[in-house]
C-alpha cells in the first residue's frame, strides 16, 4: 500500500513545487513604472510600542546550527530552487536592482559617495562621553569574558564601556571603532562608537547598586568590585585607559532575527532571510572578517521620528572584526567556518585528518593591535559567520554583487579613514591593515565582478543625435580588469522583436540613433493595446573580456515617454542576470 | 515568459532561461492554474513605496501541506530541547553545572561527572572543585559518582600546585569505591570469555603523594598509602557470582581471592617534556616507579612489589596531526615464601586505559606488556579525532615467559575534547576480538 502511495506523492510534491516555482512565488519582481524605481520603503509607519524578546545565545545556536538547517531542507521550493540553481531573488529590492532607504538600511557610500572625513566621522550623535567630569557606573558587568560597565556622563549620556584584552592593546576597541563606521557608510544602522580614554579617579558608583556577584548573590556592588574590574583593564603608560564607548540605544525591544519576521511589528513586510541588505551582509562583513554576524549582535529599537513612532534596526558590537575576537585575538579559522562546522568537522573526521584547510596554514600574527587578519588565505566565497546565518545562507549572485559594489566604493582614502578611527599608536600596524584591507577589497570585487556582468550607474541623455546610455564597468573602473581588452555589445528589443543589430565595441556607451526611437515610437504607437507592455524597450548589454566568452547580460528597462522634456526613453529597471 | 509582454506596473518577467526549461505540456497546465496570483496593488508615489508581503499563489499554498508534514518532527524534537535549555537556564545551578562542564578554563564550582563503561553501565555523578584554597594554584576536589550497575565513587583530592609547575606538590587523596558488576576471566593470556564470572570490590584507601621537581620536566615523586580491599559475591545476576564456585571453575586457591589491607610505599622519576597536557604533540613523558606493599591486619602475610615503566612519546607530523605511541611494562613480583596475589591486586589488560577491544581486566596475570599507537588528527577547534591499535599481553613472569606469540590486539577510533591544561573528555569505539566496546567519559581526569 505504501509502495503504491510514494510514488504518487514525490509526484504530487514535485509538481507543486514546480507549480510554486513557476507561479514566481514568495519572489515579488519589482515594481517598473514610468517614473522610475522607489527609493524609499515607507516601512517607518506609527506602530504601537512591540514587547521586548531576548532570546538565548545558546537556543540561538543550536537552533541556527541544527533545527534551522533541517527546516531549510523541509522547504521543498527552496530545495527545488537550488538543485535548479535558481535561487529566490531578494524581495525587497527596487526595479534597479537596488535597496531602497527604509528602517534596516540607508544607501550611503555605495550610492551617494561620502568624503573620507564623513566616513571617519561615522555616528556623531554625542561625541562620546564626556571626560571633565565624574561618569557615574550603575551596571557593571561581572560575568562573561572580557570586563566591562555602563556609565552616565555629566550630560546624562548613558555609555557601554568595553576594554581592549590585557595583551593586546588597542585590538578591540579599535575594531569596534572601525567596524561601527565601516557599516555606518555601507548603510547599516549603528550606534555611536567612540574611542575615549579616561582615568579611573572619575568613575563613581551610583548610590545603592546592586548586582549579582559570579557566585549567583545578590548584593552591593562596593568600590573593591570595581577595583576588581579594573585590574582586568590595560592602563596607558600616563595612567589613563583606553577604551571603547558605546552610546546607549533607546527603548530597546531585543534582536532582531535573520529569519522570519516580527510578529509585533506591522512594517515588518519582509522576511528577513529574503532583505537584500541583510543577505549582502556576507560580502560586506568579509571585508573586515565580521564572523560574529548572529542575531544577538543586533537590536530593534523603538524609536520616535517626525512623530511616528517604528521600529529600526541596528547591527551592534563590532568588537570581533578585523583581527579581534573581543577578549583575544581570532583564531586563524574565525571567519572561514561556523563556530561549529559540523561539515567541516565530518570532512576531517572522515579524512583521519589528511585534508587540511587552507586557514591551518596560516603564520602567527605580527602586530598584538591587529591579531590574525590576512589577505593572502583569505577566500571572498568561503567566509563563514559564527552560526548558519539563514539571510546570508539564501544569497544570490546578484545580493553579492550588490554587496561587493559596496565594498568597492571603498577606496584607498576611505579605507584610510575608516583605519584612522581606530586610532593605532603604531604606524606600522596600521599600514599593515591599511595594505591587508585593500587586498581583501579588491579580491572582493574581482570574485563577485566575475558572477554578473558588472555594469552599473546608466546615464540616459537625450541629445540631437539620438539617445545616450552611458554606463561604468565597474571592474574596469576599479582596475580589476583592463579596459583594453574589453568589448560590448548590446541587444535592443521591442515587444520581443530585436530591432538592430549589435555591433561589439569598446566604448562604454550604447547610441539609440533617432531613426531607431522613430521605428519605436511608431510600433508603441501602432499597439491595439496601450497598457500592454508596448511602452517598455528591452536592452541586454553583454561584456567579454579578452578571450572569454560573452558575459551574462546586464537588462535595462527602458519606458517609452515620446512626450518627456528629458529623454525619450526612460531608464526604469536594471537587472544583472546571474 | 521571456519576450516583451510586459505589462505597465507589473512585476518585471522571471527570467528566460528559467522558463526554457517549462516545456512540458503537464507542467504549462500547472502553471497555468498556480499562476492565479492576488493582485497587488502598491501606493503609487514617486519615490515612496508601501512594501507588502507577496502574496502566495495557490501552488505555494498547496506546496505548504508536504512541507508543514516534514517540519512536524523538526519542530517536535525543538520543543524539546528548547524546554531542556529553557528549564536548565532557570536554575543557575544547573546553568553552573553545565558551563563548568564544558568549560576550558579552571572554574570553581559543581560541575557534573559522567561516564559509560561495559561494566559500570551509565555513570552519573556531582563534583566540586576549588582553586587556590590554601594556596596560590592548587585544586581541591570533591566528587561523587553512581551507576545504573550500583557503582559507586566518591574521592577527596587535593592537589598543592598542579602541572605544569616548578614548585614541590603534595597530593592527597581519599578515596572509597564499590564495583559490583566486575568481570574476571581466569588468570593467564588465554584466559577464554565463556569462563567470565562477576565479583564486587570494594575499595577504600588514603593516598599521599609528593611531587619534586628536579629541573627541566624531571620530578621525583614519593608515595605512601594505605589501602582496603573487600571482595564479595558479584552482583551480575547472569554470570556466575558466588565466590566459592568462582574459585572452583576457575581453579583458583582461598589466597588468590581474599580481602587484603596493606601499606604502600613508593618511589619514581618522571621525566615530562611535552608542549601541552590536553593536546601533546611533540614530546613525551617517561615514568618509572617501584612501589613495595606490605599487608596489614588480617593481611600481614601480604607482600608484594609493583614495578612499572611508561613510555609515551608524542610526533607532529604536519600541522598538529600527531602521532603518539605509548609503551608500558608493569610487573608485579612477591617473595618466594608469600602467599599468592589475590588476582585483583596483579596486572590486569583490558578497559578503556589500556587493551581498548576487551572488557576490563580481561586478562589478568603478575605482569603485563602493552604498545598503543594513536594517529590523532584536528577535527575541529577543541576536538581532536584519532584512530588507534593497542598490542598487549599478560604474563606470569615477563622476564622469564616473554614472547611475541600471543599478543591481543584491538584497534578503533574515538574523539579527544581537549584544551590547554587538560583533556576533558574522550569518546572511543574500540574492535577487539570479542565484541565492540564504546566508552564515554566527562570530567574524569586522564
Amino acid at each position: 500500500m505504501r509502495r503504491r502511495h510514494l510514488p504518487f506523492l514525490l509526484g504530487t510534491i514535485a509538481a507543486l513545487s514546480l507549480m510554486a516555482l513557476a507561479a514566481g512565488c514568495g519572489a515579488p519582481r519589482p515594481q517598473l513604472r514610468p517614473e522610475g524605481p522607489y527609493w524609499i520603503d515607507a516601512d517607518t509607519r506609527d506602530i504601537p510600542e512591540p514587547a521586548g524578546a531576548d532570546p538565548r545565545l545558546a537556543w540561538q545556536t543550536i537552533d541556527r546550527t541544527v533545527f534551522n538547517q533541517l527546516e531549510q531542507y523541509a522547504d521543498i521550493e527552496r530545495d527545488v530552487r537550488i538543485i535548479l540553481g535558481d535561487r529566490e531573488e531578494a524581495w525587497n529590492i527596487n526595479a534597479v536592482d537596488e535597496v531602497p532607504d527604509c528602517s534596516w538600511f540607508t544607501n550611503r557610500h555605495g550610492l551617494h559617495r561620502m568624503s573620507p572625513d564623513e566616513i571617519r566621522r561615522g555616528v556623531s550623535l554625542t561625541g562620546g562621553p564626556d571626560t571633565t567630569g565624574p561618569w557615574t557606573l550603575f551596571r557593571p558587568k561581572v560575568g562573561g569574558k572580557t570586563p566591562g560597565f555602563r556609565v552616565e556622563d555629566p550630560r546624562g549620556k548613558q555609555y557601554i564601556i568595553k576594554f581592549d584584552p590585557v595583551d593586546n592593546p588597542e585590538l578591540a576597541t579599535a575594531a569596534g571603532a572601525m567596524g561601527a563606521r565601516y557599516f555606518h557608510a555601507a548603510g547599516y544602522n549603528v550606534p555611536e562608537e567612540t574611542i575615549v580614554f579616561w582615568r579611573p579617579e572619575q568613575l563613581r558608583i551610583r548610590d545603592g547598586l546592586a548586582f549579582t556577584d559570579r557566585s549567583g548573590i545578590r548584593r552591593p556592588f562596593t568600590s573593591q568590585d570595581l577595583q576588581d574590574i579594573l585590574k582586568r583593564v590595560r592602563r596607558e603608560p600616563d595612567g589613563r585607559i583606553r577604551s571603547l564607548a558605546s552610546l546607549a540605544l533607546p527603548n530597546v525591544k531585543g534582536p532582531f532575527s535573520y529569519t522570519g519576521t516580527r510578529a509585533d511589528d506591522p512594517n515588518d513586510w519582509c522576511r528577513h532571510e529574503h532583505r537584500r541588505e541583510l543577505r549582502g551582509l556576507y560580502v560586506i562583513a568579509s571585508l573586515i572578517n565580521h564572523y560574529d554576524l548572529k542575531d544577538q549582535n543586533s537590536l530593534d529599537c523603538y524609536v520616535e521620528e517626525d512623530g511616528r513612532c517604528f521600529l529600526r534596526h541596528y547591527l551592534i558590537d563590532f568588537g570581533s572584526t578585523f583581527g579581534s575576537n573581543g577578549d583575544r585575538p581570532k583564531e586563524p579559522l574565525v571567519g572561514y567556518a561556523n563556530g561549529f562546522d559540523l561539515r567541516d568537522a565530518i570532512v576531517s573526521m572522515v579524512t583521519l585528518g589528511l585534508w587540511t584547510w587552507p586557514w591551518e596554514k596560516a603564520r602567527p600574527y605580527e602586530y598584538p593591535s591587529i591579531g590574525y587578519f590576512e589577505s593572502q588565505i583569505f577566500r571572498p566565497h568561503k567566509f563563514d559567520a559564527v552560526v548558519p546565518n539563514p539571510a546570508l545562507e539564501n544569497m544570490t549572485s546578484r545580493d553579492a554583487y550588490w554587496g561587493a559594489k559596496i565594498v568597492m566604493a571603498f577606496r584607498d582614502d576611505d579605507i584610510r579613514a575608516i583605519v584612522d578611527a581606530g586610532q593605532y599608536s603604531d604606524a606600522a600596524a596600521a599600514d599593515y591593515l591599511l595594505r591587508t584591507l585593500i587586498e581583501r577589497r579588491d579580491k572582493i570585487g574581482r570574485h563577485w565582478f566575475a558572477k554578473v556582468n558588472p555594469l552599473d550607474n546608466f546615464m540616459v541623455t537625450d541629445g540631437s543625435q539620438g539617445l545616450l546610455i552611458a554606463f561604468d564597468d565597474l571592474a574596469v573602473k576599479y582596475d580589476l580588469e583592463s579596459s583594453h581588452g574589453t568589448r560590448y555589445r548590446h541587444f535592443l528589443y521591442h515587444n520581443g522583436k530585436r530591432l538592430a543589430q549589435p555591433t561589439p565595441g569598446t566604448e562604454r556607451v550604447i547610441r539609440v540613433p533617432d531613426s531607431l526611437l522613430q521605428v519605436i515610437s511608431s510600433r508603441v504607437g501602432a499597439a491595439e493595446e496601450p497598457e500592454s507592455g508596448n511602452h517598455l524597450v528591452r536592452i541586454d548589454i553583454q561584456s567579454k573580456r579578452g578571450d572569454q566568452g560573452w558575459s551574462k547580460p546586464v537588462r535595462l528597462w527602458l519606458w517609452h515617454q515620446p512626450e518627456a522634456s528629458d529623454a525619450r526613453l526612460r531608464l526604469v529597471g536594471v537587472e544583472h542576470i546571474d | 515568459m521571456g519576450s516583451e509582454d510586459m505589462k505597465p506596473r507589473r512585476r518585471l518577467p522571471s527570467r528566460s532561461h528559467f522558463s526554457a526549461r517549462l516545456h512540458l505540456p503537464l507542467f504549462l497546465a500547472l502553471l497555468l492554474a498556480a499562476s492565479v496570483t492576488w493582485a497587488q496593488e502598491p501606493v503609487d508615489s514617486a519615490m515612496v513605496r508601501t512594501p507588502e508581503p507577496p502574496r502566495k499563489s495557490v501552488g505555494d499554498r498547496l506546496l505548504d501541506i508536504p512541507e508543514e508534514l516534514l517540519r512536524l518532527p523538526i519542530r517536535a524534537v525543538k520543543g524539546v530541547v528548547y524546554g531542556g535549555i529553557e528549564a536548565a537556564n532557570s536554575s543557575a545551578t544547573v546553568a553552573r553545572l553545565v558551563e563548568n562542564a564544558f568549560s576550558p578554563a579552571p572554574i570553581t564550582g559543581l560541575y557534573p561527572v559522567a561516564s559509560y563503561g561495559s561494566n559500570s553501565g551509565l555513570v552519573g555523578g556531582l563534583g566540586y572543585r576549588n582553586f587556590d584554597l590554601l594556596r596560590d594554584g592548587d585544586r581541591f576536589d570533591l566528587r561523587g559518582s553512581y551507576s545504573t550497575h550500583q557503582y559507586q565513587r566518591f574521592r577527596i583530592r587535593y592537589e598543592s600546585a598542579l602541572p605544569p609547575n616548578d614548585h614541590p606538590a603534595y597530593i592527597i587523596t581519599l578515596q572509597y569505591r564499590k564495583r559490583p558488576w566486575e568481570h574476571f576471566y581466569g588468570l593467564g593470556n588465554d584466559s577464554r570469555p565463556e569462563d567470565r564470572v562477576a565479583y564486587t570490590l570494594e575499595q577504600t584507601g588514603l593516598d599521599a603523594s609528593v611531587r619534586l621537581p628536579l629541573g627541566s620536566g624531571v620530578a621525583a615523586r614519593a608515595r605512601g598509602a594505605i589501602t582496603a580491599d573487600n571482595i564479595f559475591d558479584g552482583q551480575a545476576d547472569h554470570l556466575v557470582t558466588n565466590l566459592d564456585i568462582i574459585r572452583e571453575s576457575l581453579d583458583l586457591d582461598r589466597d588468590a581471592t581474599r580481602s587484603t589491607r596493606y601499606v604502600s610505599i613508593g618511589a619514581g622519576l618522571e621525566h615530562d617534556w611535552r608542549d601541552t597536557l590536553g593536546r601533546p604533540t611533540h614530546g613525551g613523558i617517561e615514568r618509572i616507579g617501584v612501589t613495595y606493599n606490605r599487608g596489614v591486619g588480617r593481611s600481614d602475610d601480604l607482600e608484594f612489589f609493583i614495578t612499572e615503566v611508561e613510555i609515551q612519546h608524542f610526533l607532529n607530523v604536519f600541522r598538529k596531526r600527531t602521532i603518539a605511541a605509548r609503551l608500558l611494562i608493569r610487573e608485579v613480583d612477591r617473595p618466594d615464601q608469600a602467599p599468592s596475589l589475590p588476582f585483583y591486586l596483579r596486572s590486569g589488560l583490558g578497559g578503556e586505559d589500556d587493551l581498548r577491544g576487551f572488557s576490563r581486566s580481561r586478562f589478568v596475570d603478575n605482569d603485563l606488556a602493552l604498545l598503543t599507537v594513536e594517529w590523532r588528527y584536528p577535527v575541529w577547534r577543541v576536538v581532536d579525532g584519532f584512530i588507534f591499535v593497542d598490542e598487549a599481553r599478560v604474563f606470569s613472569s615477563l622476564r622469564d615467559d616473554f614472547s611475541f606469540r600471543g599478543w591481543h590486539s584491538s584497534a578503533g577510533i574515538g574523539l579527544r575534547v581537549w584544551s590547554e591544561r587538560a583533556l576533558h573528555a574522550k569518546a572511543m569505539l574500540a574492535f577487539g576480538e570479542e565484541e565492540p566496546r564504546l566508552y564515554l567519559d566527562l570530567g574524569a581526569e586522564f
